[in-house]
């Protein structure tokens, strides 16, 4: 309990010096905030554009559509706001022998590494995702007790997305210099923004049960619009732990891997 | 000359030890084509503009474009300029931003070699979904995948020269992505835009640097409407080209570093 709350004001003291941080470049900002409303509402009418020309993607229209991108929204704010910056810096510091200063400091290597930039210009994400929630439940008139199930979605999803882009990001450690392995999450999420039916086995099962994009933002909209049981929750939520799990596990084993470069 | 060439040579062997790195690169730009080719393979029979054929040879040929005409010297230039790096290129007897083709181009020598086996393969797989135009349409998609290359230069210019004013320029980065996937028909080719929505990318110089090739290409506009787009796309490459050295030209001026 103890290390507990050491960690929670640790991460406190980050999370304020990353608002300094933040608020350092401020014509960088507020940029970030364009892109960010920009990307949102490109986002969406990408999909009333490619919604206009079909009628449906794989039994979901426009409106059905609201509530997983509502809530891969809200992921985003998460992914881009507390992951992008510390996951694109991480490769970095393993291959200019940064990761020394961090290794040496009396803290969780994992935790240090996951925590100390927070980015506030993917904020704007979040209001594109709850109108497009908003927007889901008034015009499939789900009931708003169901509104339960996004804090849950968002929790697993954010877990099994960092999880997964830790354990990418870890690759660095088995190889010379691997600066834009970040990247690869941070596009292959988008492959969650469309239901799994569209794609052709072996990728169905592959990004359902082993890179589970599949049950992301889907799974969770197809409990709050009726169409499966709520119980399948359990499913992305069961998963967190095993992901979390696997991706400490990776981290330790390539962490012996490392060679520093101090002298 | 020869010291272009030194460099291209100097980075193309950089590439190949880093050729990790490229294979991450190939596997990014994949992914979109990847998701857009499954999406309307499973929506086929909604298709009414375009035929399947067609829209799978598009991602295909957007896929390559986006390896042969990219630059991204902006990503790590400005980076350079900010902690002081790039006096580098000012004291030796090179031409920046030129010199950034030179670069850029040896580097990417590689990553196409590697995209080979890649498009082959994708070749293979989808072989009965895949189209290929007539001489004259190869003809008219090399000059345009030319201007292509040439506005994306501009474009990165462009955005290493705000690093001279702006002391993070990261976010512009990312503008300019967006830009070249909506504006240019990266993941959805223009044609299926509403018309008053096409106004606006009918009106940027983005939509020659994907769309406007992989629609030659794969017939989507007729020859005629490519030979009429030759004009405004050669303007716009120029225009860009003139705009961002001149831009340049000043930004630089106002640079300084700490000497060693």
């Amino acid at each position: 309990m103890k290390t507990l709350f050491r960690y929670i004001l640790l991460y406190k003291k980050v999370f304020i010096q990353a608002v300094m941080q933040n608020l350092a470049y401020p014509q960088n900002f507020v940029v970030w905030m364009l892109v960010d409303i920009t990307w949102a509402v490109v986002n969406i009418g990408f999909f009333r554009i490619l919604l206009f020309n079909i009628p449906e993607i794989s039994g979901w229209n426009f409106d059905q559509l609201a509530i997983p991108l509502g809530i891969l929204y809200l992921l985003n704010t998460v992914i881009w706001g507390f992951f992008y910056g510390n996951m694109n810096a991480i490769p970095e510091y393993i291959n200019k022998g940064e990761l020394d200063l961090l290794l040496t400091k009396p803290v969780n290597s994992q935790f240090i590494v996951s925590t100390r930039q927070i980015g506030l210009g993917s904020l704007p994400s979040s209001a594109a995702g709850i109108y497009l929630l908003w927007y889901g439940f008034q015009v499939n008139h789900v009931p708003w007790r169901m509104a339960i199930i996004i804090p849950l979605a968002i929790f697993a999803a954010g877990v099994i997305s960092y999880s997964l882009w830790l354990m990418t990001v870890t690759l660095s450690f088995w190889t010379n210099r691997l600066y834009n392995v970040p990247e690869l999450f941070a596009h292959a999420v988008d492959i969650a923004r469309y239901p799994v039916a569209i794609f052709r086995q072996p990728a169905r099962f592959i990004l359902t049960f082993i890179l589970p994009f599949a049950i992301l933002g889907f799974l969770p909209a197809e409990i709050i619009l009726g169409r499966i049981s709520p119980v399948w929750i359990l499913w992305p939520l069961g998963l967190t732990i095993l992901f979390l799990f696997l991706s400490s596990k990776f981290w330790q084993f390539s962490l012996k891997r490392y060679q520093s470069a101090s002298s | 000359m020869r010291k272009y060439w030194a460099l291209s040579r100097a980075e193309l062997l950089d590439a190949i030890q880093e050729k990790e790195e490229i294979l991450i690169w190939i596997i990014i730009e994949a992914i979109p084509v990847f998701i857009m080719g499954s999406l309307w393979l499973a929506n086929r029979q909604s298709l009414v503009q375009v035929s399947i054929s067609e829209m799978v040879t598009y991602y295909l040929v957007i896929m390559v474009a986006a390896r042969i005409t990219e630059f991204y010297f902006d990503e790590y230039v400005q980076d350079e300029i900010r902690d002081g790096t790039f006096a580098r290129y000012l004291l030796k007897p090179l031409s920046p931003p030129w010199l950034f083709i030179p670069v850029t181009w040896g580097r990417k020598l590689f990553a196409s070699l590697v995209l080979v086996p890649v498009v082959a393969l994708t070749v293979v797989v989808f072989r009965q979904y895949l189209v290929f135009p007539n001489l004259a349409g190869i003809l008219l998609f090399v000059i345009f995948l030319f201007m292509s290359s040439f506005i994306r230069y501009s474009l990165s210019v462009l955005i290493t020269t705000a690093a001279f004013y702006w002391e993070q320029t990261y976010s512009l980065v990312h503008l300019r992505w967006i830009l070249e996937t909506v504006a240019g028909g990266y993941v959805l080719p223009l044609i299926f835009y509403p018309d008053w929505l096409r106004f606006i990318p009918d009106n940027l110089p983005f939509k020659y640097i994907y769309f406007v090739p992989a629609a030659v290409f794969t017939g989507m506009i007729t020859t005629t409407e490519a030979i009429a787009n030759l004009l405004p796309a050669f303007l716009w490459t120029t225009g860009l080209l003139v705009f961002s050295h001149w831009l340049w030209g000043i930004g630089v001026k106002r640079y300084s570093s700490v000497g060693g």
